[in-house]
């Protein structure tokens, strides 16, 4: 068998106006939307038919939260920076941003986990209510979000980083992929996660 | 994302949303130590979150729009979504057991209870 090389790699599709691996992330993203949605839809009728429903405020911690929300707004501008100093070509401010994002990443999670260490301490548990329940299914997906983005960013940052000196073009374009699902992540905390269940 | 000479004016977007991001997330925050009452609140709060997606899309729409597919992709993925948001509510005859309000049937069985102790 001989080895081929998947065409639109780097260069445009005539059909679709992208190459195939950002073509790949606006659907992998949709697809995000859609289970994101389905649970946030499971909230909204929990919510809608529950007797009593407790407003976040009131047994979440906020300053953590704020806290994590800003986090992750910094990863962002982060990553950002990291793609704009690829495309100037300077790899080695590229990498210090790129490792910031990935730090603030694994802030988000440590303060993620003392956040559920509380919960657990003061015994709030998902079996404790729907409202914890819908809060810990709705956290705990994003924080493995999160964690999946931390582990290609590393990998891409350390042995995929080879790629940079074989195939340039192509290691831009990785980053630029990473970059936006990256962005998806933490907008759907900023966005969403963090008022419906914090705020409101 | 887009060619060279565009990166400079891209990162100088980024900075604008998240700036605005940050400061309609503020906002939010100022919300719960208000202590309004909860419509109120659900109410300003259900605002922010849609201005958050306008500024999102507003700075992300070069990006999609112009790509037939994507407004395809995303037009389907919002069509979808509301229909799963939505479909809940068409049904009437399948109320999740445990959440509906049993105060008033708990009122109704307390005289009763009451009574059977009295005899």
């Amino acid at each position: 068998m001989s080895a081929e090389t998947i065409p639109y790699t780097v260069d445009e599709r005539p059909d679709t106006g992208f190459n195939n691996a950002t073509l790949g992330i606006w659907l992998f993203i949709a697809s995000e939307i859609m289970l994101f949605g389905g649970l946030f839809s499971a909230y909204v009728l929990l919510r809608t038919s529950a007797a009593n429903w407790p407003v976040g405020a009131s047994i979440l911690n906020i300053p953590l939260a704020t806290l994590n929300t800003l986090i992750l707004v910094i990863s962002s501008i982060a990553v950002v920076f990291a793609w704009a100093a690829l495309r100037e070509g300077n790899f080695e401010k590229f990498k210090k941003f790129w490792m910031v994002s990935i730090l603030c990443g694994i802030g988000f999670l440590v303060l993620k986990t003392i956040e559920y260490k509380i919960k657990f301490h003061h015994g709030l548990y998902p079996s404790t209510s729907t409202f914890l329940a819908t809060y810990f299914t709705l956290t705990g997906l994003h924080a493995i979000h999160i964690l999946g983005g931390i582990v290609v960013n590393t990998y891409l940052l350390l042995p995929g980083s080879k790629m940079h000196k074989e195939d340039p073009h192509r290691y831009v374009h990785r980053i630029e992929i990473a970059g936006i699902y990256w962005h998806f992540v933490d907008l759907l905390w900023i966005i969403l996660l963090f008022p419906v269940l914090y705020l409101l | 994302m887009s060619q060279s000479h565009e990166v400079p004016a891209m990162v100088e977007v980024y900075k604008k949303l998240f700036v605005l991001l940050v400061s309609v997330t503020a906002l939010g925050i100022v919300l719960t130590v208000l202590h309004m009452p909860i419509a109120v609140t659900i109410i300003i709060s259900l605002i922010i979150i849609g201005v958050k997606g306008k500024i999102v899309f507003d700075s992300f729409k070069h990006l999609l729009l112009g790509k037939n597919i994507l407004i395809l992709v995303f037009g389907l993925t919002i069509f979808f979504f509301l229909v799963i948001l939505l479909l809940p509510f068409f049904n009437h005859e399948n109320p999740i057991t445990g959440t509906r309000d049993i105060s008033k049937e708990i009122q109704a069985q307390e005289p009763a209870a009451e009574e059977h102790h009295g005899h």
